[in-house]
């Protein structure tokens, strides 16, 4: 690849890829917030027991949204 | 004169004058627990809506039957292998012409599975949201149609003047699983639970307590 585009250097696609990534991952964490408030209204709206499966939903949402903004810090900190 | 016909006394104990709103609450029957995966649940345990009101009793609740939930099951599995497929056949490509570092692939790699996870949550929370509620006043349609679209639309009990079911296709038949439309006087809008659980049951069910109302008026 390099030798069709020589500028391209492998730092260069290494800022690439980070630059790319994180504006994927902060784009997804806003769909992620939206998927969290739209559940806490749900949850609202429809008040079904534990038993029945309510609060895990509640806790695989929030465990998504801390995941997804684990994700994006790591990036930023970690990808070369 | 002396009297040719007294009537006899009689005193109303207000107990015994007949409540017509709402229905006699249900008497001695069984509750049912509802699981995470209940499609069917006749007076089910612990559920409650927004703006229920004292006296008012669930008698039903009701989602899409579990069979229509494969195609984003199998969709999730099938997308969550491509990676490995990918991997799998790495080997065979210009290993020369990739340059991105390792800890960029295990990232892209962590977001892919992330997402994955994502489509089948919000698929499972669409499908455990979207219910029918039945209870002694009035019927309860909520309708998730992806998980920002909600509508929620209820009419009492009395406003329903038809309800019939329709099933149609061979896994509807199989499995016994239908639409139940609902029917509502006037300009008000009709009601559906689509892809419910035996459908004739819950016809039955919601028959039963609009001839209950009537007969109760």
């Amino acid at each position: 690849m390099t030798e069709l585009f020589p500028f391209l250097t492998p730092d260069l696609i290494n800022l690439i890829t980070k630059i790319v990534f994180i504006t994927l991952i902060g784009l997804y964490l806003i769909f992620v917030i939206i998927v969290f408030n739209n559940v806490r209204s749900l949850r609202r709206i429809v008040i079904i027991s534990s038993a029945a499966g309510s609060p895990l939903i509640q806790f695989l949402v929030v465990f998504y949204l801390l995941i997804t903004i684990l994700l994006l810090v790591a990036a930023l900190v970690l990808l070369p | 004169m002396p009297d040719v016909f007294t009537s006899p006394t009689v005193l109303i104990q207000p107990e015994t004058i007949p409540v017509t709103d709402p229905l006699p609450k249900r008497k001695h029957q069984p509750s049912e627990k509802m699981t995470p995966f209940a499609t069917f649940c006749r007076f089910p345990e612990g559920v409650r809506f927004q703006n229920q009101e004292e006296g008012e009793d669930v008698h039903l609740v009701v989602r899409r039957h579990f069979i229509t939930n494969i195609p984003w099951i199998l969709t999730g599995i099938g997308f969550s292998l491509l990676p490995l497929v990918f991997f799998l056949f790495a080997p065979f490509f210009d290993s020369n012409s990739i340059t991105i570092s390792p800890i960029a692939i295990l990232f892209l790699l962590l977001f892919y599975y992330l997402i994955i996870f994502g489509y089948l949550l919000v698929n499972y929370t669409t499908w455990f949201y979207h219910v029918g509620i039945v209870t002694n006043m009035r019927v309860l349609d909520i309708d998730i149609e992806n998980i920002s679209t909600k509508n929620v639309a209820a009419t009492n009990i009395s406003g329903i003047v038809d309800v019939e079911y329709s099933q149609g296709g061979i896994l509807s038949n199989f499995f016994d699983f239908g639409n139940v439309n609902l029917q509502t006087e006037g300009l008000k809008p009709n009601f559906e639970f689509i892809k419910v659980p035996k459908p004739a049951r819950v016809t039955d069910i919601i028959s039963d307590l609009i001839a209950g109302r009537k007969s109760n008026d």
